[in-house]
């Protein structure tokens, strides 16, 4: 292998399979990043048996030749050196030689062949989407996923493929958030499958802004693959069948309250002060003051907080508890300007949607008043 | 004596009261095991075990009268046949003591709500703005703090401003008679106490009776660069103490009740699946304890007494609490089977017991989706079940337990046993 790449991307490479690189593994090989260099890139691959990333790295090739090398080491030599090209070589000894500038290192590595192909994924369902598109599904389910590792299924995303539409949804049993996506494009059959966060979560990293950016993706029966221009990541999926999400989506309210993104943001940051004390358990209440709502938040060892702010609602008078965490995640990632709540009683589920989009909603739990 | 810490600990709150009375038990493991064995009482009594960080037995506790005939605490377990032959050896059971210990806690949580512990041989209550406690006099403590503690279990108790003074107080109390400090007296009383009472590693403590700096007022009486010089940071320290300059901080320990059960067997019990089953009844039996005020569990302790008569145990905090008994189980048997990190005990065991040592916040102050119609159905049943046993008074309902699915006697295979929900 002799190759020059520019530090700044390769840098940027490294950081993006380095998420996937298993820092507890028995097997050393799967510590290592894979360096395998093409016509006019070099491919950087890193595993953990569960996620699998490749990144495409533009580089001047002068040889080929593949090699692994750690990927801690590797990074932290990359990330230390000039702005300037770096140029990998390896030799026989299965050492990679890093020069750059006055600078040079050698990496002691291992062969390529013990380190894991990129699984292969059958084609049975396959879809392009926008990345930003996908980002923003992304964004607005996962923080309602569990980390609660007892039941499994809930620390993943479920992903409905039907017809033209993708659906997200994720669930920690007392919070759900949906995300839909129609008329998407070039989609070849349908599915139901959980994908767990952290892939999703990686993901969302290396997935772009810009419109006209697509990812292909394709669904087999354990795997789910991602691919961008430059990226592809491959993870397992978690077995299991989902909940039936769509019974806790209430399908009517007797209330519903209109509010200013950005005030209600503003209010329960503050009043977060107070109630995420122990005793307080991140609760607020909400109770409707005529044509506002008063968020109020007490905790005996710290004090009280009180917030107003006008709504826009119809219905009864209602005085509802939430906890103030889950709201914050919520509004925190939302990007329009009102927010509707559509309540039923105290203690009935809530639906949380932005106002003028129909695609998302997030059902939340109410907590007790006391 | 390891008065202080960072304080930034989870459940631990940071001040610094203006009264502290500090509670001493002598021989605190000693007296525990004369209380559960009083034919003992009288006798000289060492309490042997593994020593830490070694395989070798040492005497862990022993009373005064094993002490008189030159053993002390930490030397090889075989010395006591030499110079304490007539010794009672007893087994050191330090599950049995951290649950006392708890309990005397949790008993002096009626005194006074911000407790600082020293297991085992202290603990330290915050009296500030306690009605019906006169901070110049500490009979009334004495009398509250024995009206809550077990009998027989009779602490000294020192009272002053800092919890250095207060300790040294209680080690110069008798059991009738508490000592106050007042602030004026507390240099002249430090400086006749013994350096012996500074909190400091043994070998330090060794090098001042060396140096001739046999009481508190000797160390004091150093030039405090002179300590800071020679024995750096924790010299300093030590000169500030015994100088009566004393602002350790209060580390109040957020209490829960340990909740406690256990199942006893009539035989050795000696499978897997006997295991699992008495683990599932004692986890549902624990929260239904109404101590549990609806609180998620945070930690468990899992104990079984083996067949050989040691005391296996495993202390198991969850990553984060869990409010149902299903759950907790679910992680239980997560966590004690090959590869989850804490192994099930091997072998026949005659006891298992179940405490719940740690309680977060209430979660079920935020009820969960009804995502599952299994579980709802589940609760449903129950419900009905729970009526049906209240109706007719004994248990109508029945489990098919595994027992030895590979035994050829097909009544061995499965057991019925009573469905307890």
């Amino acid at each position: 292998m002799k190759l020059t790449v520019a530090r700044k991307e390769l840098y940027e490479g490294l950081q993006i399979v380095s998420r996937a690189v298993s820092a507890q593994s028995t097997l050393e090989v799967l510590r290592n990043v894979l360096i395998e260099p093409g016509t006019d890139c070099i491919k950087l691959a890193a595993t953990d048996l569960e996620l699998a990333v490749e990144v495409l790295v533009p580089a001047h090739v002068e040889e080929g030749g593949v090699l692994t090398v750690p990927a801690r080491t590797f990074s932290e030599i990359v990330a230390a050196l000039p702005e300037a090209d770096v140029s990998l070589a390896n030799d026989s000894h299965e050492r990679l030689t890093v020069a750059c500038r006055r600078s040079t290192y050698h990496i002691a590595g291992l062969s390529a062949e013990e380190f894991p192909p990129l699984p292969e994924v059958a084609s049975n369902v396959c879809l392009t989407l926008s990345q930003p598109l996908l980002k923003d599904m992304i964004k607005l389910t996962v923080l309602a996923a569990s980390d609660d590792t007892t039941r499994p299924i809930l620390t993943g995303v479920c992903c409905v493929v039907q017809g033209q539409s993708v659906t997200l949804v994720a669930t920690d049993t007392h919070r759900l958030a949906y995300r839909r996506a129609q008329e998407v494009d070039h989609v070849t059959g349908e599915t139901t499958v959980i994908i767990p966060r952290r892939a999703l979560g990686e993901l969302e990293r290396v997935l772009e802004e810009g419109e006209g950016k697509k990812l292909e993706i394709r669904i087999d029966q354990n795997q789910i693959l991602f691919r961008t221009e430059r990226v592809t990541l491959v993870s397992r999926l978690i077995e299991g069948q989902f909940p039936r999400y769509e019974r806790v989506i209430p399908q009517g309210h007797n209330r519903s309250w209109t509010l200013q993104r950005e005030d209600l943001l503003g209010a329960l940051r503050r009043a977060r002060i107070v109630a995420r004390d122990a005793a307080a358990q991140n609760r607020v209440v909400m109770q409707t003051e005529g044509e506002n709502v008063v968020i109020t938040a007490e905790a005996a060892s710290l004090g009280t907080a009180r917030e107003e702010i006008a709504i826009e609602r119809e219905g009864d008078d209602l005085t509802i508890a939430f906890n103030v965490a889950y709201m914050l995640a919520v509004l925190g990632v939302l990007e329009t300007e009102a927010v509707r709540l559509d309540l039923n009683e105290p203690l009935n589920p809530a639906v949380l949607r932005p106002v003028g989009d129909d695609d998302y909603l997030m059902v939340v739990m109410p907590m007790q008043v006391q | 004596m390891p008065i202080s810490g960072s304080g930034k600990e989870r459940g631990w709150e940071v001040r610094t009261p203006q009264q502290v009375a500090c509670l001493w038990f002598p021989d605190f493991e000693v007296v525990l095991e004369l209380r559960r064995c009083p034919q003992f009482r009288g006798e000289p009594v060492a309490l042997i075990g593994s020593g830490e960080g070694t395989a070798e037995t040492v005497v862990r506790a022993c009373s005064v009268r094993v002490r008189a005939a030159g053993v002390r605490v930490g030397n090889p377990a075989v010395l006591l046949s030499q110079r304490c032959p007539r010794a009672v050896v007893l087994p050191y059971d330090l599950p049995y003591y951290e649950r006392r210990y708890a309990e005397v806690l949790l008993a002096l949580d009626a005194v006074s709500p911000a407790i600082e512990p020293r297991p085992f041989d202290a603990c330290f209550l915050d009296l500030d703005g306690i009605p019906g406690l006169d901070p110049l006099d500490p009979a009334p403590l004495a009398a509250a703090v024995r009206a809550v503690l077990p009998e027989g279990l009779v602490p000294r108790i020192g009272v002053a401003s800092g919890k250095f003074v207060a300790w040294v107080a209680a080690r110069t109390a008798t059991p009738v008679r508490p000592i106050l400090v007042a602030d004026e007296e507390r240099t002249l009383f430090l400086s006749q106490a013994p350096s012996a009472l500074l909190p400091a590693e043994p070998e330090l403590l060794q090098v001042f009776q060396r140096l001739g700096l046999r009481t508190l007022g000797d160390v004091a009486r150093l030039p405090r660069r002179a300590m800071l010089a020679r024995f750096g940071r924790p010299g300093e320290r030590l000169h500030r103490l015994a100088s009566g300059e004393d602002r350790e901080p209060f580390q109040a320990m957020a209490l829960s009740p340990v909740i406690r059960e256990e199942i006893v067997f009539p035989m050795t019990a000696p499978s897997v699946a006997d295991f699992y089953l008495a683990l599932e009844r004692l986890v549902r039996r624990t929260f239904r304890r109404a101590e549990r005020r609806g609180r998620a569990v945070r930690q468990v302790r899992v104990q079984a007494r083996l067949e050989s008569g040691e005391v296996w145990e495993r202390r198991l905090t969850l990553r984060r609490p869990l409010e149902t008994p299903e759950r907790v189980l679910a992680e239980l048997r997560r966590r004690l089977e090959p590869g989850g990190g804490s192994h099930r005990p091997n072998g026949a065991f005659t006891e298992l017991a179940l405490e719940i040592t740690s309680l977060a916040g209430s979660i079920e102050a935020q009820p969960a989706l009804a995502l599952d119609e299994r579980e709802h159905r589940l609760e449903q049943l129950l419900a009905e079940l729970e009526q049906l046993r209240a109706r007719l008074g004994t248990p109508s309902v029945y489990r098919i337990v595994e027992r030895e699915p590979w035994s050829r006697l097909p009544e061995r295979r499965y057991a019925l046993v009573n469905f307890e929900p």
